[in-house]
């Protein structure tokens, strides 16, 4: 079972992006000894849920955990939503949305000192706000791309392309070795990205290895 | 929960005991606020639509001109349809079809330095103007 973390701030296209990877990580062919390829934590922090009903209607597997911030309340909860997933599914994928306001970093962390299991994370970064969040909340915007392998700029649809130079600019501040990938989740994601996203995911696991 | 709270001047709600908005639960996860609402109302799906898109509107502007952060608000309408009422006084059981479709309406807004209360209030309103719009 392979873990992607998605993470990034409210708003910024996790449950957009979520979507189309996991569609296409269905769609792959690819030899695995469980019939399930894709299952998905959400983790959310409104009392209603709202991204884990338009996942299921989407047609995939969804655990849906409630509120606590995901590297600290709420650490028992995700390691068990984890392990039963791990033994009643056995996905080859796992994919983990975090909430806008989590670290996930830590979210890394602790499914590593609990399970012995390594995540790759994902970041999203929502390229029309970055620079008002960071003026407004730097310290977690900037938090959320610590220990991420892929930053995924999003919504560059809504950015000039002198803007997105800015942003990628101010990002390389916070993390200088993660891949920054520009993207727009609201179109459809070009093949050729998420192929990118999923072999940079895989590389790293094989180095892991 | 929020259970205890001097109502803003601008809020003409009527509240149970212990001074809550009725389905409108708030919490705090670390500095974001989460206020969370829903509200089932019997009407046209489209028309709903619409007017709670207008409405999510109006309350981002609203959020903003208070110097608040809009961290994510989002709104899920779901649609049964048709719906049945089935009833009976102890004679025969009568089975009636309404017309129009029974939308659930849920709303959930994440939002940094917003004052509670009167976010509350707002998406009370919210529910209230929408409700009213279909009446
Ligand atoms: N213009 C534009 N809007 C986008 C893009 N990607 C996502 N959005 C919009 O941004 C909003 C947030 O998208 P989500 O995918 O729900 O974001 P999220 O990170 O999952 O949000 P939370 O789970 O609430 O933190 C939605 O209104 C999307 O339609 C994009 O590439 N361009
Ligand atoms: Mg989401």
């Amino acid at each position: 079972m392979k873990i992607l973390i998605l993470g990034g701030f409210l708003g910024s296209g996790k449950t957009s992006v979520l979507l189309q990877l996991a569609e296409y990580l269905d769609s792959l062919e690819k030899e695995y000894h469980s019939e399930i390829k894709v299952a998905i934590v959400e983790n959310e922090i409104g009392a209603i849920g709202i991204d884990d009903k338009v996942l299921k209607k989407a047609g995939f597997n969804v655990s849906n955990l409630f509120s606590g911030c995901a590297c600290c309340s709420l650490t028992g909860e995700l390691v068990a939503s984890i392990k039963k997933i791990q033994t009643e599914l056995d996905p080859q994928w796992l994919i983990i949305e975090a909430t806008g306001v989590a670290y996930p970093g830590s979210i890394r962390k602790v499914i590593l000192a609990e399970l012995g299991l390594d995540a790759t994370i994902l970041t999203v970064a929502d390229a029309k706000r970055w620079q008002r969040l960071v003026n407004a909340m730097e310290l977690l915007v900037s938090g959320q791309l610590e220990d991420t392998s892929i930053v995924l700029l999003n919504k560059v649809d809504l950015v000039s392309s002198a803007e997105l130079k800015q942003v990628e600019h101010s990002i390389l501040n916070y993390n200088q070795t993660a891949a920054i990938i520009p993207i727009s989740a609201k179109a459809v994601i070009p093949e050729a990205i998420l192929k990118k996203i999923v072999n940079q995911a895989e590389a790293l696991d094989d180095n892991k290895a | 929960m929020i259970t205890k709270h001097n109502h803003a001047e601008s809020c003409n709600h009527h509240y149970h005991s212990g001074h809550h908005h009725h389905g409108i639960e708030s919490h705090l996860h670390d500095d974001a606020l989460v206020c969370s609402g829903k509200r089932d109302i019997i009407g046209d799906l489209e028309t709903i639509k619409q007017n709670l898109a207008d409405e999510i509107e109006i309350l981002a502007k609203w959020i903003q001109e208070m110097s608040g952060i809009i961290g994510h608000v989002k709104a899920l309408v779901q649609c049964d349809s048709p719906v049945t009422m089935i009833s009976t006084t102890g004679e025969d059981v009568t089975v009636k079809e309404i017309a129009g479709s029974s939308i659930h309406v849920s709303v959930v807004a994440i939002v940094f330095n917003t004052n509670v209360q009167s976010l509350e209030c707002r998406i009370a309103t919210l529910f209230d103007t929408l409700q009213k719009q279909t009446d």
